[in-house]
């Protein structure tokens, strides 16, 4: 119960400042968005990504899973700046 | 801890040492929020198959644990996306991001409060299983999160700035060696010839100077990095007129609170606050010249504002006027 105690007034002094000075339906937005950005999109492709990658050598698939997600984070600086 | 410098409330007073406490704190959350981008990536896929379980709800605390979920699962996307984002200086949410992503904060750690809570027992029930398939996995994810790391860091700690390909800026590549944010074009500055230094507000002797009356006051030298909130810091030397010697010589109260303005008419920086412990500071300059020569029109000619331990954003440019409040 302590957790909950701690947890639900952050979440509610989040929740007024989020109410009280940003946008918050476009906030709203892309709060759900990112979130079915990532379960319905972003995974499924990692799903598809990893059947194609299933017949190369578990190290190596290890490799290429570690530059994709390397190659995830730096893709906005590299197109953006 | 950048929000509460840049809008510090009342009864916070920030100090001005150490010198490099912004930039440390600043470089550590911006270098760990892009580190924290393929931990959390690898955390969702691992609980990914939960995500379907069936049935979704078994009861109403069921419901209410993963309701709880969903709030720290979005919050944490939203925090590394727009974080993301801004650093690569690119803005396509209909929110302020200051706003969005301090205020999400504090959701994103009640939740994960209650989360970690939640788990704790399973987590102590199943520490370290060997597979070699979870092995090979976290090998991998931890490969991914060393290289973002190394590839980012150099863009504020200098001895690994030649690895630092993936940064969004390069802290040294400017002109007069120092990187430039906010181009004098781009903030629409232009300097006019009749340029003067306003010192007004609550003085007892206003002063008006022009930059061969700042110049010919006395000099002095400072060390001090610009840090910027978007986590890259570059190390500079300036020169110029300490602002405490020109309060002084204005006549203003010690505990005065000062506002900067620059000739920079739009945005949300063309002014900053300055508080005692930054303005009596004796590293704190008006400073005329950058690495020996006289300030480039982008680092804020004729004269800009240089503290220590102070944001980037608030070091202003092409000063105009210090209003004592």
């Amino acid at each position: 119960m302590k957790r909950y105690l701690l947890g639900l007034p952050l979440i509610a002094l989040g929740a007024y400042g989020l109410l009280t000075s940003v946008n918050v339906i476009g906030w709203a937005v892309w709060f759900g968005g990112v979130v079915v950005a990532h379960d319905f999109i972003l995974v499924p492709l990692v799903l598809a990504a990893g059947v194609a990658a299933s017949r190369v050598a578990l190290p190596y698939r290890l490799v290429l899973a570690a530059t994709a997600l390397a190659g995830a984070v730096a893709l906005p600086f590299v197109i953006l700046t | 801890m950048s929000h509460f410098m840049q809008h510090p409330p009342d009864w916070m007073r920030w100090p001005s040492r150490p010198v490099d406490l912004y930039r440390i704190t600043q470089g550590v959350h911006v270098i760990g929020g892009i580190a924290t981008v393929p931990l959390l990536l690898a955390k969702l896929w691992a609980v990914y198959p939960k995500f379907w379980q069936r049935p979704a709800v078994r009861s109403l605390g069921h419901a209410v644990e993963r309701g709880l979920v969903f709030v720290l699962v979005g919050g944490a996307l939203f925090q590394v996306t727009t974080g993301l984002f801004n650093i690569a200086y690119w803005y396509p949410f209909p929110f302020s991001f200051i706003g969005a992503h301090y205020w999400t904060a504090y959701v994103v750690f009640g939740a994960l409060i209650i989360h970690v809570g939640n788990e704790w027992a399973k987590v102590r029930r199943s520490a370290l299983p060997a597979e070699p398939g979870r092995r090979g996995f976290l090998a991998a994810v931890a490969a991914a999160t060393g290289v973002v790391v190394v590839t980012t860091v150099g863009e504020t700690f200098g001895p690994l700035r030649p690895l630092a390909v993936f940064a969004p800026r390069k802290p040294y590549d400017g002109p007069q060696g120092l990187t430039v944010n906010r181009s004098a074009r781009a903030a629409a500055v232009s300097v006019p010839a009749g340029y003067r230094l306003a010192v007004t507000g609550a003085v007892r002797r206003p002063l008006s100077l022009s930059v061969a009356d700042l110049a010919a006051l006395p000099q002095h030298t400072s060390a001090l990095p610009i840090s910027c909130v978007e986590g890259w810091s570059a190390d500079a030397v300036w020169t110029g007129v300490r602002l405490r010697d020109l309060l002084a010589l204005a006549g203003v109260a010690g505990d005065a609170r000062l506002r900067i303005e620059s000739l920079q008419t739009r945005g949300g920086y063309a002014t900053s606050e300055v508080a005692p412990p930054h303005w009596s500071d004796p590293l704190t300059l008006l400073a005329l010249r950058l690495n020996g020569q006289t300030l480039h029109i982008d680092h804020g000619y004729p004269c800009r504002l240089i503290a220590p331990d102070r944001p980037g954003v608030l070091q202003t440019k092409w000063v105009t006027r210090v209003v004592v409040l």
